[in-house]
């Protein structure tokens, strides 16, 4: 039984339903992403207005919006930003906390203090509050929206990779670093951040559902992405004022982004059952 | 214990000072002045600096700052709103028992439901129950607070027109509402008791337990339930903060008039003094929240008593 | 003589797993008399800690199916119901554990958690407190009545232990399990512990099974040892037969690998290979792949059982050339 470990991380891989479900949904979203141009038959943007407030039918698959636009392929361009969100959103979160984590782990002391005091701030605030309060002083805008969303979650990663950091600083194998007179940069990212990597890969895909939804809530408020974006949570809060002509203006989006959140949530729990077994949830 | 609570209250006050200054100087780093937007744009500019030395505003932002705290303790005074020109303090009291009466029905028909159904999960971990229980947790985890109120809106009052779709008048605009933040709020609450049930049933002491002879009913009441309580206690009190901030949302669907609404509209008018008080608040409350969840936690686990006020006796 | 109070007939746990059973214990077959403290060694793993459990039907997971019979004071304990099994535990039979911090709840003072088990006869609050108190007295707990006060995180590991005895002595039960009472306290500790143990049996005539891997232990207060290798009983007999007539191949391996206390015995031995954990229920000898004396039948009969004399017995198939 010589598998290579590559294989049998692989299989593995293979054997674990929540991973395999959350896989197949995540990169149906990218497919529709990425040939967003093949698969919608119409443009996000394109008006019909002789088909306003049409019904599902087998021209307009999810139906017509007020102006005449296939829900369809709106939502498929919708992907795109969905992605978006989630890719920017993570990364910055991620650039954010780890930074800081690593700061407050690797020094200690007073940057520790400081910066934990100021990661303590974020909480005091209740996350939509304190984005709306952000997106308040930068402006609105899918981008804001984002920021917004990243300054308010930065905490939770910083706080873990603290701990990490601390931990793996006590072990014995950084101490041939030190002793060679190494920079810390250096010795931060040659060997902090290598042992790390496998609980920031299951952190970011449970944070990434989080992500999608309070910056699709921020653009259902409106100060997220602005019309005419294909923005799913934009497209909602548009439909309420159709409810009653059209609800699958309302539904349609939601659903779409159900899937989605659906797809991150249980591509995260299968990421933790097989990168970080002790994590595992009962 | 004493020791253990004034610590927190220190931290807790500390924390206080720092946010409510960068709240309130986060109106400074906006674009534009709140005189400006008072007056209008047909103001001439002389007036516009009268206006300013009469709202203070030429002062330095620390003197602001401390006037401003000072007002807010010791008075009540919030400043006036510069959109409806009242008192902040009587928007305020219109608007926050109405969120709190919404928010504190939902906590508690979400924790009267969320605590049972997670307890009896961990018992009956594995079986039918369970697995339709984590299964259904797993999809509303998925669907978006707004989503979903717009959804029960759609089939509860358009379709179904049993309940309005907006307004405050009598208990059925509770309904609508109150459902969503519970099916909202459910599904983390019902997740963190079974798998705190679960650690705890298999701790050893419940072995010891059932080997005096105490029989099942007393050891899961006295033994497990009071160790689980410890950390769904701790969660109860910390979901406070998070419904409150989800509750914007809610309240913007359905049209109540209460905080959330309040703050949404004001952010879009700029109205800052408002904007800044509301936050004030619910920094506050989070804050007393915080506070209360660790004092119980000092009350409910003994070994969190001793470590933080010192070593072991 | 002694009664018998104890005494286990063909005992099997097995555990249910995706495709089938594993066996943790097989066909163990001992009695303890009053008064006698029993001892069952055996290298981690060897199902000894199982034993000790099931007995009282207080395994952690709940897939194990325990067959065969445990007969206590002439009842098959085995057969009884949940509520019946609730009435001997704590009254009839104790049982103390490896780890006292871990055993005892810590939201709880040390003395209501004692307390607990002594109102279940019906005792008033007040005067199950005092017997709390006297109880602490009695396990040489220095500072009782502050000690009941406090709670298990303020008390060392020998205390908490105390605590432990206590609270399964409250109800003056025959028979004590004690599984591993002493692997996780320091040796000074460990001596009194064994001191108290040692009075139960002589003051009160109390029984105790005492579950261990420490040979030191069973050299100074066991009166009958049973030796465990991967779930079955090896050899049994008095300690004077385990440790100065050792019949079973394992038996005399694991003497020969203590340290006595001469030094004529030059380097320790030891044992190659490992102890399996669970293994499927096949025929043949268990050690088999471990035993320098193994022969072709070792791998495909299970042994029989053989006298040395009434108390001494032991199950291998070297046992058919002695006769």
């Amino acid at each position: 039984m010589n598998d290579s470990p590559l294989k049998e991380f692989l299989s593995s891989c293979y054997k674990n339903v929540n991973f395999m479900i959350g896989f197949i949904i995540v990169l149906s979203i990218i497919i529709l992403a990425i040939f967003a141009d093949q698969i919608a038959p119409y443009g996000y943007d394109e008006a019909h207005p002789q088909d306003i407030l049409v019904g599902p039918s087998s021209q307009y698959l999810f139906g017509t919006d007020n102006m005449g636009r296939d829900l369809f392929s709106r939502i498929v361009y919708g992907t795109r930003i969905t992605l978006k969100v989630a890719l920017i959103g993570a990364g910055l979160e991620l650039i954010l906390g780890v930074t800081i984590g690593l700061i407050c782990g690797y020094f200690g002391g007073f940057w520790d203090r400081a910066l934990t005091f100021i990661a303590d701030m974020t909480w005091c605030i209740p996350g939509m509050i304190m984005a709306l309060a952000v997106v308040t002083i930068i402006g609105s805008g899918l981008t804001n929206a984002i920021i917004a969303i990243a300054l308010v979650g930065w905490a939770s990663y910083a706080r873990m990779v603290r701990a990490k950091t601390m931990s793996i600083k006590n072990q014995a194998f950084i101490e041939p670093g030190i002793s060679f007179g190494e920079s810390s940069p250096s010795i931060m990212f040659r060997y902090i951040l290598p042992n790390i990597i496998p609980v920031l890969i299951v952190t970011i895909s449970m944070e990434l559902p989080g992500i999608v939804m309070s910056t699709t809530t921020l653009s259902f408020l409106g100060v997220g992405s602005q019309p005419p974006s294909p923005d799913w949570g934009l497209m909602v809060s548009e439909g309420i004022n159709f409810i009653s002509r059209g609800p699958w203006l309302c539904i349609f989006p939601g659903l779409a982004l159900i899937y989605t959140v659906f797809g991150f949530n249980v591509l995260g729990e299968g990421l933790r059952d097989l990168l970080d077994p002790r994590m595992k949830s009962q | 214990m004493r020791n253990y609570i004034l610590k927190r209250l220190g931290i807790g006050l500390l924390l206080l000072f720092c946010v409510s200054f960068l709240v309130f100087s986060m109106m400074y780093m906006m674009p534009g002045d709140p005189v400006t937007l008072m007056a209008g744009p047909l103001a001439k500019a002389e007036n516009l600096e009268g206006l300013r030395h009469q709202y203070g505003l030429d002062r330095p932002l620390l003197v602001q700052y401390a006037d401003w705290m000072k007002k807010m303790i010791f008075e009540g005074d919030f400043g006036i709103s510069y959109k409806y020109r009242i008192d902040v303090a009587a928007l305020l009291k219109k608007a926050i028992p109405i969120s709190l009466k919404l928010t504190a029905t939902t906590l508690v028909i979400a924790e009267a439901v969320a605590i049972p159904l997670g307890l009896m999960c961990a018992f009956k971990k594995d079986t039918l129950f369970d697995r339709i229980t984590v299964n259904t947790t797993l999809i509303l985890t998925a669907i978006p607070s707004f989503w979903l109120a717009v959804f029960m809106m759609l089939i509860f009052a358009v379709k179904l027109k049993w309940f309005p779709l907006s307004g405050f008048e009598s208990w059925r605009n509770y309904v609508l509402p109150v459902a969503t933040g519970v099916t909202g709020g459910l599904a983390g609450t019902i997740r963190l008791t079974k798998s705190e049930a679960l650690e705890v049933l298999r701790e050893k002491y419940v072995t010891t337990a059932y080997a005096k002879g105490l029989d099942r009913k007393t050891v899961l009441t006295k033994h497990v339930l009071r160790n689980s309580l410890i950390v769904i206690t701790v969660n109860l009190f910390m979901s406070f903060p998070w419904l409150i901030s989800g509750y914007i949302i809610i309240e913007k669907i359905f049209g109540i008039p209460g905080m959330g609404s309040l703050l949404v509209n004001s952010i879009i008018y700029q109205d800052f003094n408002v904007v800044q008080a509301i936050i004030m608040i619910v920094t506050v409350l989070t804050i007393i929240c915080n506070i209360l969840s660790d004092v119980v936690l000092g009350m409910l686990d003994p070994r969190i008593r001793i470590s933080v006020t010192g070593g072991d006796k | 003589m002694n009664e018998e109070l104890l005494k286990l007939n063909k005992l099997c746990v097995d555990y249910k797993v995706k495709g089938g059973y594993l066996s943790a214990v097989k066909n163990v077959s001992f009695s303890i008399n009053k008064g006698e403290i029993f001892a069952i060694v055996g290298e981690s793993g060897c199902g000894k800690s199982t034993i000790a459990h099931s007995i009282l039907h207080l395994l952690p997971e709940h897939n194990e199916v325990i067959k065969g019979n445990i007969y206590f004071k002439g009842s098959d304990i085995n057969q009884f119901t949940e509520k019946q099994l609730e009435g001997i535990r704590g009254r009839d039979i104790g049982m103390i554990f490896q780890n006292p911090l871990d055993s005892l709840n810590p939201v709880y003072t040390t003395g209501f958690q004692v307390a607990e088990g002594i109102m279940l006869d019906n005792v008033s609050k007040i005067d199950a407190w005092n017997r709390v108190v006297q109880l602490f007295k009695d396990v040489k707990m220095p500072d009782a009545e502050k000690r009941a006060e406090s709670y298990p995180h303020e008390l060392s590991g020998g205390m908490r232990q105390r605590v432990m005895i206590a609270m399964m002595l409250a109800r003056m039960p025959e028979l004590l399990i004690a599984d591993e009472p002493t692997t996780a306290l320091d040796v000074t500790i460990e001596a009194q512990i064994l001191n108290i143990i040692k009075e139960l049996r002589d003051k009160h005539n109390t029984a105790v099974m005492l579950i261990t891997h420490n040979f030191g232990l069973v050299a100074e207060v066991a009166d009958m040892v049973a030796v465990m290798y991967a779930g079955e009983v090896v050899e049994q007999g008095t300690v004077y037969d385990i440790f100065d007539n050792p019949k079973h191949p394992y038996t005399t391996l694991l003497m020969k690998a203590l340290p006595r206390k001469t030094k004529k015995e030059g380097r320790l031995q030891t044992i190659g290979g490992s102890v399996p954990r669970l293994t499927e229920n096949k025929p043949g000898c268990r050690f088999e792949n471990r035993c320098p004396y193994a022969m072709d039948v070792c791998k495909n009969q299970d042994p029989a059982e053989y006298n040395v004399t009434d108390s001494h017995t032991y199950s291998c198939h070297l046992g058919k050339e002695v006769k």
